[in-house]
């Protein structure tokens, strides 16, 4: 896939950070760092073909750097991958930096309270990935599996926003 | 029994187009895919909403710079003059460029890549633009990929021989008198004049609306190796004028 690159590709970046975050962060931050990274790394990256996964995976990693290095906790997952949750109240939420509508709010709100997989699928979808893309980033290795988990956490959102 | 996901990708229009009778006809049956049905429509619409809503924000100065950077690495999408047969589609007169990458349409931002003109002996040349480009907030593009090929070229160059406002124009006039199957000649023309030729192919309600599917009357060629993509457009009456709901791509 050949991205445009421009502010409209780091403003999707900026929806799929929220799902990364779950409202544990600056999602700004982790966009940021991520651009640093792929900027530094222009040679390697400016031509892959696929630039937004690149980019989503190193904002995976910077999160879960971000958390060992605060030692709130060395894994999103337990042995058995079960979301763990994650303590960190203290920092800033992108709610604090833009005004959402109220719905809008309310939605991001209530994704904030579901597990880890769940946020980082629905803002995938959210940001509009399809669903060959949701894969790549998400490393899962069955379409199948992508969209059951789309599927259950959209049915959830629904359940928790009635 | 229909599977979930079956039903979710329909409600998103992502469903390949040869499953949607089977599915329909599922939906119809059962009171509770039918609610299924409206929760996925609803939540894919939110998920929506908010997508766009947050990258309708401006970024923060830091990333903007960071945005300045990035763009200096695109390359020409095509760079050719003289015979440049592109997609033997509509006559090059829109620039409607979004950026497809995301499948989703982004109300007003500005676009920096290649449009085509028709020139005055038939052949055509591609030049750069930089220029805004309004496209409608709510206008989704929905994609049913078969396989990995780059459905975000497709889109693209959909969208850039689409003239949306002289569609809905020539639609509007009349898609209220059509009935199911019927087709209709509109004003848009391709690359030898021809006329672009619709067929009503669905009546349906969407959150209240009245809605239509409406197709191109033929494969459309969109990308220097496509085969041939059905495209059908979704449109929806709102305020007692049909606007576009999704564009809906399939092979």
């Amino acid at each position: 896939m050949t991205e445009k690159l421009d502010e409209n590709f780091i403003k999707s970046l900026v929806v799929i950070a929220l799902g990364i975050m779950r409202g544990k962060g600056d999602p700004y931050d982790l966009v940021n760092g991520a651009m640093e990274y792929l900027i530094s790394n222009k040679e390697k990256y400016m031509d892959h073909p696929n630039i937004k996964a690149i980019a989503v995976l190193k904002m995976k990693g910077l999160f879960i750097d971000g958390i060992r290095k605060n030692q709130k906790m060395t894994s999103m997952t337990d042995d058995e991958g079960n979301d763990l949750q994650i303590v960190d109240e203290k920092q800033a939420d992108i709610s604090d930096k833009i005004s959402l509508s109220d719905e809008c709010n309310k939605v991001l709100s209530v994704i904030k309270t579901m597990g880890e997989k769940c946020q980082e699928v629905l803002m995938l979808a959210s940001e509009g990935m399809s669903m060959q893309e949701m894969q790549e980033v998400t490393q899962v290795k069955s379409l199948g599996t992508v969209l059951s988990r789309l599927s259950n956490c959209r049915k959830e959102l629904k359940g928790l926003l009635a | 029994m229909i599977d979930e996901t079956k039903i979710m990708q329909y409600a998103d229009g992502t469903l390949p187009i040869e499953e949607h009778e089977e599915v329909k006809r599922a939906i119809e049956a059962d009171p509770k895919l039918k609610e299924l049905y409206s929760s996925f429509q609803e939540t894919g619409d939110l998920l929506f909403k908010l997508g766009n809503e947050i990258k309708s924000k401006p970024l923060p100065q830091n990333l903007q710079d960071k945005a300045n950077i990035i763009k200096s690495w695109e390359k020409p999408l095509v760079k050719e003059t003289g015979s440049f047969n592109f997609f033997g589609l509509f006559k090059i007169q829109y620039a409607g460029v979004a950026a497809a990458f995301a499948m989703f349409f982004v109300g007003g931002f500005y676009t920096n890549t290649f449009v085509a003109s028709l020139d005055g002996d038939n052949k055509k040349t591609v030049m750069m633009a930089t220029q805004k480009i309004d496209t409608p907030k709510e206008l989704k593009l929905r994609g049913m990929p078969n396989t990995d090929e780059d459905l975000s070229t497709r889109v693209t160059n959909l969208y850039r021989y689409f003239d949306e406002e002289q569609f809905l124009n020539d639609i509007n006039s009349r898609i209220d008198n059509m009935n199911l199957n019927d087709e209709f000649e509109s004003s848009l023309e391709d690359n030898d004049g021809k006329k672009v030729r619709f067929i009503l192919v669905e009546n349906f309600n969407a959150n209240g609306n009245d809605c239509k599917k409406v197709k191109f009357n033929e494969p459309l060629k969109l990308s220097s190796n496509d085969q041939g993509t059905d495209v059908s457009l979704d449109i929806c009456k709102i305020n007692n004028n049909y606007e576009i709901s999704s564009i809906n791509l399939s092979k």
